[in-house]
């Protein structure tokens, strides 16, 4: 009896541990997902950025995002152009989170599903719109880190990757950082496309 | 459960699509290229602003009712191809679509079959040559039609034929001007997305086409090692990098 107690309660500490540890790994895109929500409510890109900002450069792996974007040319990069390029990647994706998720129209999230992968972790969530198709928002963890997003199939990581490396091929990594700053300022409303 | 006949060939004829540099399936970007600009030149100037003015005039009920009714013609296609790729349960779900919309939902136009759970199936011929072993395929952008992949193309044919195939006289010029508008007016939210974000937009556009496809293949479940083992070539330069640092 004492040791079917013993196997319970382990079990059961098994069980609340697995549960923890999902719920913290979902933890920071549950968070992120809820300061949205609050964002949507805010009427000024400014007031939205500055909600979103602090938590979405600490969920998101930045740095990683930009090396995988900027492809081979990463690695013949001067350390100032890197530390310019990721301080404009950083307010890009910041300012597009806030600029996308503007209006509040009754959508809500719903986390589905912790998936194990061989290097880290995907956070399976969607967002229900009333009235329109669900979208399916799956968040790619490493070292519990985003650095990417897939929508509807749809990677963000490799669109980046493709369409910078399209810029850089044919017009050079300089140009690629004008084209960075024109869509931040774009995004905050400050000019035309 | 669903992939019954087809798991095997489908997995086979998905492995092909891991790894996502698509613009080494583009051998003729150049010519390429310029029909996506010619395209966006007619549908800018054209199309567009067809699109938007209808998108304001439209109540969104009648808009919903337009695309469902064309979609509900289009549907038969798709039940086919669920068949084709072994996906009896697809094929049917399809079927009872078309069965349910074309009476109770008044040749179409109201979705109850999605109210009742039976979503559209989304299939299509380019899927059904995916699932037997087509595997690396061609992109092409086919003027004022939008990105394909050359194994696409036919799937493409049927998709722009069956309304008129079906409809016959009745789908003259007023109406397939109709199905294009509310196609496109459906798009307008995706492609100005695509024009916030994308610095080039034809390299986003490829690259998106072929990421959906990806995804429709595998009804909407591509494996999730796929997303991190695409970067790892990416990974293993960084730390070639870092070893070869002082």
């Amino acid at each position: 009896m004492k040791r079917l107690a013993w196997v319970l309660l382990s079990v059961a500490g098994c069980l609340s541990t697995g549960w923890a540890h999902s719920d913290d790994r979902a933890a920071g895109v549950e968070q992120l997902h809820e300061l949205l929500l609050t964002a949507m409510t805010l009427p000024e890109q400014s007031a939205r950025e500055n909600l979103l900002g602090q938590h979405v450069l600490a969920l998101f792996d930045v740095q990683t995002i930009a090396r995988i974007s900027a492809g081979q040319s990463w690695r013949s990069l001067p350390e100032e152009k890197r530390r310019e390029y990721v301080d404009l990647l950083s307010q890009l994706i910041v300012a597009t989170y806030a600029d996308r998720f503007d209006a509040f129209n009754g959508q809500s999230f719903v986390t589905e599903e912790i998936r194990p992968a061989r290097s880290g972790h995907v956070v399976l969530t969607r967002l229900l719109r009333p009235n329109d198709t669900p979208v399916s928002l799956d968040y790619y963890l490493r070292d519990n880190k985003v650095f990417n997003v897939v929508a509807d199939g749809v990677s963000d990581l490799s669109l980046r990757r493709a369409d910078y490396s399209s810029i850089i091929k044919n017009e050079g990594f300089d140009s690629l950082l004008t084209h960075l700053a024109r869509k931040v300022a774009l995004a905050r409303g400050e000019s035309n496309p | 459960m669903r992939w019954l006949l087809g798991l095997t060939i489908f997995m086979g004829g998905c492995a092909g699509l891991d790894g996502d540099n698509y613009a080494a399936f583009d051998q003729q970007e150049s010519l390429n290229r310029k029909s996506y600009q010619l395209s966006d030149a007619v549908d800018r100037s054209v199309v567009l602003p067809a699109a938007r003015a209808y998108h304001r005039i439209m109540p969104d009920w009648v808009e919903r009712g337009v695309l469902n009714f064309f979609l509900n013609l289009r549907t038969v296609a798709s039940a086919a191809n669920g068949f084709l790729q072994g996906k009896p349960k697809s094929g049917a779900i399809d079927l009872s679509r078309v069965a349910i919309n074309s009476t109770l939902g008044l040749g179409g136009v109201i979705d109850w079959a999605s109210k009742w759970n039976l979503p559209y199936q989304e299939e299509d011929f380019g899927q059904t040559l995916a699932v037997w072993g087509y595997k690396k395929s061609r992109y092409v952008y086919v003027p004022f039609m939008g990105p394909a992949t050359v194994r696409d193309l036919p799937g493409l044919l049927v998709r722009s034929t069956l309304p008129r195939i079906i409809l016959g006289r009745d789908y003259h010029l007023a109406i397939s001007g109709l199905d294009l508008i509310s196609v496109r007016a459906d798009l307008v939210t995706a492609t100005d997305v695509r024009d916030v974000s994308a610095l080039d937009p034809y390299a986003f556009t490829r690259d998106a086409y072929y990421q959906r496809r990806k995804y429709l293949i595998y009804d909407g479940e591509p494996p999730v090692d796929d997303f991190f083992d695409s970067f790892a070539e990416d990974d293993a330069l960084e730390d070639d990098a870092a070893a070869s640092d002082p």
